[in-house]
């Protein structure tokens, strides 16, 4: 597994973490998150991160999830869709104060033009039981593209509130040949 | 060929290139192991201490079955030898009948899921896998994400587990427990790693 890029996020937020011209010499990707948002208004119950390939902002994309929020379970998707989910993340009100969503998200075979693309997802943070809504989440999305993936706009949340400061995103190449190092 | 990095703080950046080229020759392994334990069946915990703070995450897998006379045992940490009740955690979950979420608050540990115990299917071994993000922050507090799979030939757990260690301070110190339920069978393996960026 080799780091390839990362991006944390400083004071005043930032709304979107690009990452372009990715290489594709690796096997797999793999992001890591460590996510929050800068809403303030209310305890967010289902508040997703999201991304998109290669600019893609058609409804090429169809979501399944199945989550638990402290007290149920539940499951749902949505199809069509023009978002990949990378998780979810807590909001910015004082019962979610220092808390930050935990992501890995798994891109198999990403480079790979004979197949359409699959992402994987678990996810969650915890509030000690505060009014915010805890998750512990497992996602998927197809998105319906034979096109290798070059480009990942992992987005600010679906209310229009950028990324809180010290969120930070890493992109990691898992290669199946051997590196040298650890 | 270039990799783009988003920079800066506070706004949209344009991109701008991290290095310009990748090759075998500069690539190098992100995945480092910290430190890894086999149990003799004697002890119910490993604490790995002095972790190192230039990594930019941990990631720990435990393969393993306890002692206890029971079905299953669930396996926590406790974070720079805190066992006060600073931890929390969501569950999801599914038993093979049902799939169910619930809640733990005032917890003396971080909770990781199931593993098989000595009242359980001979030779059945539970899977934990973990990762602790940001775990050297001082800012912010510690979210782990752990799943297991705990299969009993009959019984058993799988599931996610999301914990809150509710302290700004950097990991240094984490141990991986039975807490007392019993101790580690002979075999169990634990092992941390440390996951590093580029500049770490």
């Amino acid at each position: 597994m080799v780091w390839i890029a990362g991006s944390t996020v400083g004071a005043g937020g930032a709304g979107n973490l690009i990452f372009n011209n990715i290489p594709s010499g690796f096997t797999h990707l793999q992001f890591r998150c460590f996510m929050k948002s800068t809403r303030s208004d209310i305890a967010i119950g289902f508040n997703p991160i999201l991304a998109q390939f290669n600019d893609d902002t058609a409804n090429n994309y169809a979501n399944h999830m199945l989550r638990g929020d402290g007290s149920s379970a539940t499951s749902s998707a949505t199809a069509p869709n023009n978002y990949a989910y990378f998780g979810q993340m807590p909001g910015s009100v004082s019962t979610e104060a220092n808390i930050f969503s935990s992501s890995v998200i798994d891109i198999l075979d990403y480079s790979n033009t004979n197949k359409n693309k699959t992402v994987r997802v678990i996810s969650g943070y915890d509030t000690n039981g505060a009014s915010g809504v805890q998750t512990a989440l497992l996602m998927s999305t197809a998105w319906f593209s034979t096109a290798a993936i070059t480009k990942i706009n992992v987005r600010f949340d679906a209310y229009g509130n950028p990324f809180a400061q010290f969120s930070r995103v890493d992109l990691y190449g898992i290669t199946s040949s051997q590196v040298t190092g650890a | 060929m270039g990799v783009y990095e988003l920079s800066g703080a506070g706004s949209i950046k344009t991109g701008r290139t991290l290095y310009t080229s990748m090759n075998a020759g500069n690539q190098y392994g992100a995945m480092v192991p910290i430190g890894s334990h086999t149990f003799s069946g004697s002890t119910s915990d490993i604490e790995f201490t002095n972790i190192p703070q230039t990594y930019q995450d941990l990631f720990f897998t435990v393969y393993g079955r306890a002692t206890f006379a029971a079905n299953d045992v669930l396996i926590q940490s406790y974070v720079n030898n805190d066992f006060s009740t600073i931890y929390s955690t969501t569950r999801l979950e599914g038993d093979g009948t049902n799939a169910y979420s619930n809640r733990q608050t005032g917890n003396s540990g971080l909770q990781y899921g199931y593993i098989p115990s000595a009242n359980s299917t001979t030779g059945a071994f539970g899977s934990i896998t973990g990762h602790i993000l940001n775990y050297a922050n001082s800012t912010t507090f510690k979210t782990a994400l752990a799943r297991h799979a705990n299969d009993r030939n009959g019984g058993g757990t799988t599931g996610l587990y999301v914990g809150l260690y509710r302290s700004t301070a950097p990991i240094t110190r984490l141990g991986i427990a039975t807490y007392g339920v019993g101790n580690f069978v002979a075999g169990s393996q634990i092992t941390l790693y440390g996951i590093r960026a580029v500049s770490s």
